[in-house]
């Protein structure tokens, strides 16, 4: 365990840097040269070799590479081009509120996104199940931001009750900061609760046809049993593999939902930075956002492995 | 007599599936008494492992039950609430099915799977059914029961598992137990010591059984009485001496005579084969449901229905003819005239391998590395062996016309070797001459001879044929890719292939779904000869086909020996039918060859101490060996566990002389003539063991 | 010579079972769309750029059956021409990313070794991006157009096809008619083309019509944040975008194209589902993002 737990972090060590390189490189394809961006459209050639100088930007690639990933090993990202300041903190502040909606979302999909594919499997070919299967498939279909703004029609243009978006601080009282965040997390776990259940479910049906499961009624336990103890924790291996993929997607929607409801951030960050070409920020928030995903997937390894015995316990003891 | 444990009576099951209704069982009755152990014996299709889930009441939701009553201790299972019926599952009724490897949850450790009968149905606290599990556990063998009790179901071998779902259904001291095929998963010499430990517990305990199988050699050892399961109907039932010994039924007969058997005297040349093809269940044939394939046939047979009558020896027979038959053998297969004189070609070698090896490596990126923790020291890093050694050292020749069998259980490097023999897998050490001709590291395109003139048939009739293209494509291919025949000949000499192995031409145009497993196999032998090969690895060729189908092929490719003069290198994990068709046997056990020789000498002493373990694992179908020698090995791991020094068998060896076995190679003894034993005892001693057959 | 003995009846052909329900509905719903997306240029009552400046954000009439955009544009043309947009980008991507990734998975899966190894982590690397952000990367770097966000799309879902692919291959290699193959001595390329690739082709296609739905899905995302289709396109997402401002007022903006787009998915998913149950009912499992 421990040494599996050694393998996987030197494996993510590995697809970082692979991670880093590829950012780099891709970024450094962009057309418009950054010192342009940096001195507008009618800059004469001094000024933007003058900057080009300041930047580094005639250096060998190699180097500015190494320059680039020396310092977000010490912590220092850069500066913004566009809001020229440190990019750190507002990063740090962006993933901060960010984070909040993710949490919110992965609690909601974990407990529903389960819970529906189970009672599905349950109920298996009953009312109950073909009513799950018609909601998880609107809910695969239906796009996040098409979605969001359903629930913005609805929640706030017809009803009234809640604002339309931005970020309701959290100094400004409970109700205010929550009555913020419940259309973007509604609109971002809708797919994944969807997506998770159907999972679910289909791993449960497979769980409850295997011959352990059959094994298991023939002696005699109560179905509770069988299913609790016998196909529940089977079924959930591959539902853990499946919520860490899923966090990928929950970013993806992030930067949807962020902008659809003008929630400040590291979604519309994002955004922000591709529409200014803010290429420091965009290398750095990507990088950093691929970095947490990579650690979302170590995570669901390991809890992957921990429930599998067959990885927890190693091979057999001959 | 008192109450029967178990009465069926008329039990009547049809499946909806998409091709249509399927009747599984049609008025299928047996009586179990105390103590007594039933065995329910057929092919695939034959129904019986639907008689064991309803006995459990553990049939899926696409059954109906038609009709019939299931009296258990006098009690009608099917009037009996769900939760009455679950109280007796695992309780008084428990079943031990066939596939140990998934029957374990692998996410639970074995004590609480053990436990569970116990927790659940006596009420019993974790602590005390602790206590029991641990006896259990002992009582089937199971050494350390403490230690195994928290192990999971993928620390054990596949004997250990069976053994444990042995003791999970034996724990709640169970009225009936039901065995669904317990030892069909397992290797020949696990699969002895299991029945020997279900033997014991059967004299020890009194059990009841309903035994089902399709081995009926297994079933002569285990079972009091026999029934004969068809197409879903009783053909015949009767005490197991009887059935197997003096069977009424033509399909018993023909079922009995399809058996390849083992005998020190000689081989029988050609095994009598049930004609035709098992039914479609769909749409039975109407009168008595065997005759298409009976050799006795009449017409009365096709329109009347049969019924169970007495057929004499305490027989009962579905035939009206049964009485009349009573004594008439099963007419025996004609006899093939052998077309070439091989005597003067076996002089020379077509194959000859020497010293070969192969290693396979494991895993990926840090499969080298082994890191852990040890108490009291902290971590550590250590190499870790990357290889195993798969085929170590093995030279064996084979000459034209030749049927050399090789003989080994899983994991003993059988087919690794078949495969490199004909370069699917690349050896890493040690020479292959085919032909004259040096092929070890040849490449591709200097291989043009051996992917000619060597070919392989495979085990599996379901996946050896691409299941997108048709017969005649599969067929004639091989013609294409070598133009062994102008564009225009070629149907013809499909035509011809086919007809070489027994089928018409019609079949050319067919799908593999479209054909019976026996048939697949058939055209799997039409294309291995479409290059017109002179030599053909036979890898498990018959190993998964019903015996009755098995004797077919069997026949058809000593046939073919016969008329094109082919040699075979036959591997298979059952010796009785290597036996049955190889001239010379190789023994392989641990990536080794421990004996080899002709067929006759191996099969009495002296003989390699695996080989004799081997002999008398298999279980015959003939009542009166039952008492016969019984060699039993230690431990059930073949491979692991054994010295890198010595003999790789030592540690299993129940002759083993002592710390020479693990220290030094064994040497390669001559017995007689090309007749070798590798084994540090002397050969004198070997002479005297007694033989396993009679 | 042995003589025939095999029964020559022939054996009940496989019955084909009914059709899936999903199957049927999802061929109507997706027949519909297709038809929809060719003929628009028939249907469309108005060209879709076409501005009628007096007619600004109308509600649905019988002259506007679905209203008017900001620019008086008709939404309904609009929304019909944003079909063939959608299915263009569904299908361009799904067929970029298997034109790539099947090859690759079929050579991967193959000859294994290092190769294979090289591969399948470029493949983790590649994969170890969320979708989007790897779309968002690649088309902030250039000028921004529907056909370089379908080339994103389709280039972000290579590495799944490959995985698939691969998977499906590595079976195939170990079944018995390939070793048969390579064993009367068959070129790699027949024995991928005539072999494998025959009997690999189900679950691509499952994967593959799968691929379908989310490029149409994750394109439409793109436009939606500006890196997709440009004004004055017709493009769902973009639609959707541009409609934000007037929700309130003018929500038929929005609503018909996200119908639309919903309708569409709808429709290819359970043609996807209905094939994949006509094809392999035990794949049911498979459903990865």
């Amino acid at each position: 365990m421990v040494f599996y737990i050694i393998k996987r972090l030197l494996y993510i060590a590995l697809i970082l840097v692979a991670m880093s390189v590829l950012i780099f490189s891709i970024t450094q394809a962009l057309p418009g040269n950054v010192a342009h961006v940096i001195a507008g459209q009618f800059a004469t050639p001094d000024v933007i070799a003058a900057i080009e100088r300041k930047l580094g930007l005639q250096d060998p690639l190699p180097l500015q590479y190494w320059r680039w990933v020396s310092g977000i090993l010490v912590g220092n990202l850069g500066e913004s081009l566009i809001m020229e300041r440190p990019i750190a903190p507002i990063l740090g502040e962006a993933i901060g509120r960010s984070a909040v909606l993710a949490a919110f979302s992965i609690v909601l999909v974990t407990v529903f996104g389960i819970g529906l594919g189970l009672l599905a499997a349950i109920r298996h070919n009953r009312p109950l199940d073909h009513g799950i299967s018609v909601f998880t498939y609107v809910g695969i279909s239906v796009p996040e931001f098409f979605w969001g703004i359903v629930l913005i029609l609805l929640f706030v243009g017809y009803f009234q009750w809640l604002p339309a978006g931005g970020y309701g601080d959290l100094g400004k009282g409970l109700g205010v900061w929550l009555s913020h965040l419940i259309l973007p997390t509604a609109t971002l776990t809708f797919t994944l609760i969807a997506h998770v259940s159907r999972l679910t479910r289909s791993s449960m049906l497979e769980t409850l046809a295997s011959q352990y499961v059959k094994n298991a009624r023939a002696k005699g336990l109560p179905e509770r049993i069988v299913l609790v103890r016998h196909a529940l924790r089977n079924a959930l291996l591959p539902t853990i593999t499946v919520l860490a993929v899923d966090v990928g997607w929950l970013f993806g929607g992030i930067v949807v939902v962020e902008t659809v409801f003008s929630f400040p951030g590291l979604g519309r960050l994002l955004v922000f930075a591709i529409e200014r070409r803010d290429l420091p920020l965009i290398q750095s928030s990507i990088l950093i956002v691929s970095g947490i995903y990579c650690f979302a997937n170590l995570i669901a390894d390991l809890l992957y492995a921990y429930f599998n015995p067959k990885i927890r316990y190693g091979r057999a003891h001959s | 007599m008192s109450e029967p444990v178990l009465d069926v009576q008329g039990l009547t099951i049809s499946y909806e599936t998409p091709g249509g209704r399927i009747r599984a069982l049609d008025d299928v009755g047996f009586r179990i008494g105390a103590g007594e152990a039933l065995a329910i014996v057929g092919e695939s299709g034959s129904g019986k492992s639907t008689v064991a889930l309803a006995v459990l009441g553990l049939l899926a939701a696409e059954a109906h039950v038609h009709g019939g009553t299931i009296r258990f201790q006098g009690r009608d299972l099917d009037a009996l609430a769900p939760n009455d019926r679950r109280a007796l599952r695992g309780n008084r009724i428990s079943v031990v099915f066939q596939d140990p490897f998934t029957s374990l949850n692998p996410s639970l450790p074995i004590g609480l799977q053990v436990a569970e009968p116990l927790l659940h149905h006596k009420g019993m606290g974790r602590d005390d059914a602790h206590q029991r599990v641990l006896a259990a556990l002992a009582e089937v063998g199971l050494p350390r029961a403490d230690e195994l009790a928290r192990a999971y179901p993928h620390q054990l071998s596949g004997g250990m598992q069976q053994r444990v779902l042995i003791a999970t259904a034996l724990i709640c001291e169970p009225a009936l137990v039901i065995l669904d095929e317990p030892t069909t998963a397992l290797d020949v010499t696990i699969e002895a010591q299991i029945l020997d430990l279900l033997e014991e517990l059967r004299r020890r305990r009194r059990l009841s059984i309903l035994f089902i199988s399709h081995n009926l050699g297994v079933v002569s050892r285990l079972s009091d009485a026999i029934c004969v399961l068809y197409a879903g109907k009783v053909l015949e039932t009767g005490p197991t001496r009887e059935v197997l010994l003096k069977p009424s039924h033509p399909y018993t007969k023909g079922l009995l005579a399809s058996l390849p058997r083992l005998s020190a005297g000689g081989r029988v040349p050609r095994l009598s084969p049930i004609p035709g093809r098992f039914p479609n269940l769909a749409a039975l044939p109407t009168g008595c449901v065997f005759h298409p394939r009976c050799p006795y046939v009449e017409d009365r047979c096709k329109t009347e229905t049969q019924t169970l009558a007495e057929a004499g020896h305490n027989l009962r027979a579905r035939c009206w003819k049964a009485e009349s038959l009573a004594g008439a053998p099963w007419p025996e297969a004609i006899h093939a005239q052998s077309t070439v004189g091989a005597a003067g070609e076996r002089a020379k070698t077509l194959v000859r391998i020497e010293d070969l090896r192969k290693e396979f490596r494991l895993g990926g990126m840090f499969a080298g590395v082994e890191m852990g923790w040890t108490k009291g020291r902290g971590p550590y890093v250590r190499a870790r062996p990357m290889r195993v050694k798969a085929v170590d050292g093995v030279t064996l020749q084979i000459a034209p016309g030749e049927v050399l069998g090789l003989v080994g259980e899983s994991g003993s490097g059988k087919s690794t070797l078949g495969r490199c023999l004909i370069r699917l897998l690349e050896p890493n050490g040690g020479r292959i001459v085919f032909a004259d001709q040096d092929v070890t590291t040849a490449p591709e395109r200097k291989l043009r001879t051996l992917r000619k003139e060597a070919q392989i048939i495979f085990q599996n009739p379901d996946s050896s044929l691409n299941p997108r293209k048709t017969v005649g494509d599969i067929v004639g291919r091989p013609i294409t890719l070598f133009n062994a025949a102008p564009k225009a000949e070629r149907p013809r000499r499909v035509a011809e292939l086919l007809g070489k192995v027994g089928l018409s031409v019609a079949y050319a145009g067919r799908y593999p779904h479209q054909l019976s497993g026996g048939e697949k196999q058939r055209v799997g032998i039409a294309r291995a000869l479409a290059t017109e090969p002179r030599f053909i690895v036979c890898d498990e060729a018959v190993s998964s086909l019903d015996v009755s189908v098995q004797a077919t092929i069997l026949n058809l490719l000593s046939d073919l020996r016969d008329n094109l003069g082919l040699a075979y290198l036959f591997i298979s994990h059952d010796l009785s039918v290597v036996a049955h068709i190889a001239t010379r046997i190789a023994v392989m056990y641990a990536g080794a060859v421990c004996e080899e020789g002709p067929t006759q000498n191996l099969l009495k002493p002296p003989y390699h101490p695996y080989t004799e373990a081997l002999l008398s694992a298999i279980p015959l179908p003939d009542p009166r060996a039952a008492a016969r020698q019984r060699i039993r090995l230690r431990g059930d791991a073949p491979g692991s566990g054994s010295s890198a020094r010595g003999c790789r068998f030592a540690h299993r060896c129940p002759r083993k002389l002592g710390p020479i076995c693990d220290e030094q190679a064994p040497p390669a003894v001559d017995a007689a003539p090309g007749h070798r034993i590798a084994c540090h005892i002397p050969l004198d001693e070997l002479r005297k063991i007694p033989p396993v057959l009679g | 010579m042995a003589a025939p003995t095999a029964d020559d009846t022939l054996a009940p052909a496989k019955i084909r079972r009914t059709l899936p329900t999903s199957l049927i509905w999802g061929l109507v719903i997706t027949v519909i769309v297709v038809l929809a997306a060719m003929l628009a240029p028939l249907i469309a009552p108005y060209p879709f750029d076409k501005m009628h400046i007096l007619s600004r954000l109308k509600p649905p009439s019988a002259q506007f059956w679905l209203g008017t955009d900001e620019f008086g544009r008709d939404v309904f043309s609009r929304m019909l021409m944003g079909a063939r947009l959608s299915l263009f980008m569904g299908f361009s991507a799904t067929a970029l990313s298997l034109a790539i990734g099947v090859p690759l998975g079929l050579i991967a899966g193959y000859y294994r070794g290092r190769l294979d190894e090289a591969l399948m982590r470029t493949m983790d690397v590649l994969m170890s991006f969320p979708p989007i952000l790897l779309g968002l990367l690649i088309l902030a770097v250039t000028k921004p157009s529907l056909w370089k966000a379908a080339l994103a799309v389709g280039f972000v879902y290579v590495p799944i096809i490959v995985r698939v692919t691969r998977s499906v291959t590595l079976g195939l290699v170990h079944e018995e008619f390939t070793l048969a193959a390579r064993a009367r001595g068959e070129h790699a390329t027949y024995i991928l083309a005539a072999e494998i690739l025959p009997n690999a082709w189900p679950p691509i296609a499952v994967e593959g019509s799968l691929r379908i739905t989310f490029a149409i899905l994750l394109g439409a995302a793109l436009s939606f944040l500006g890196v997709g289709a440009q004004p004055p396109s017709s493009d769902w997402g973009l639609m959707i975008s541009e409609a934000r401002p007037f929700v309130d007022s003018a929500p038929w903006i929005a609503l018909a194209p996200g119908v639309a787009m919903c309708v569409t998915v709808i429709g290819i998913n359970l043609l996807g589902d209905g094939l994949r149950e006509l094809l392999d009912p035990r794949m049911l499992k498979r459903a990865a993002p």
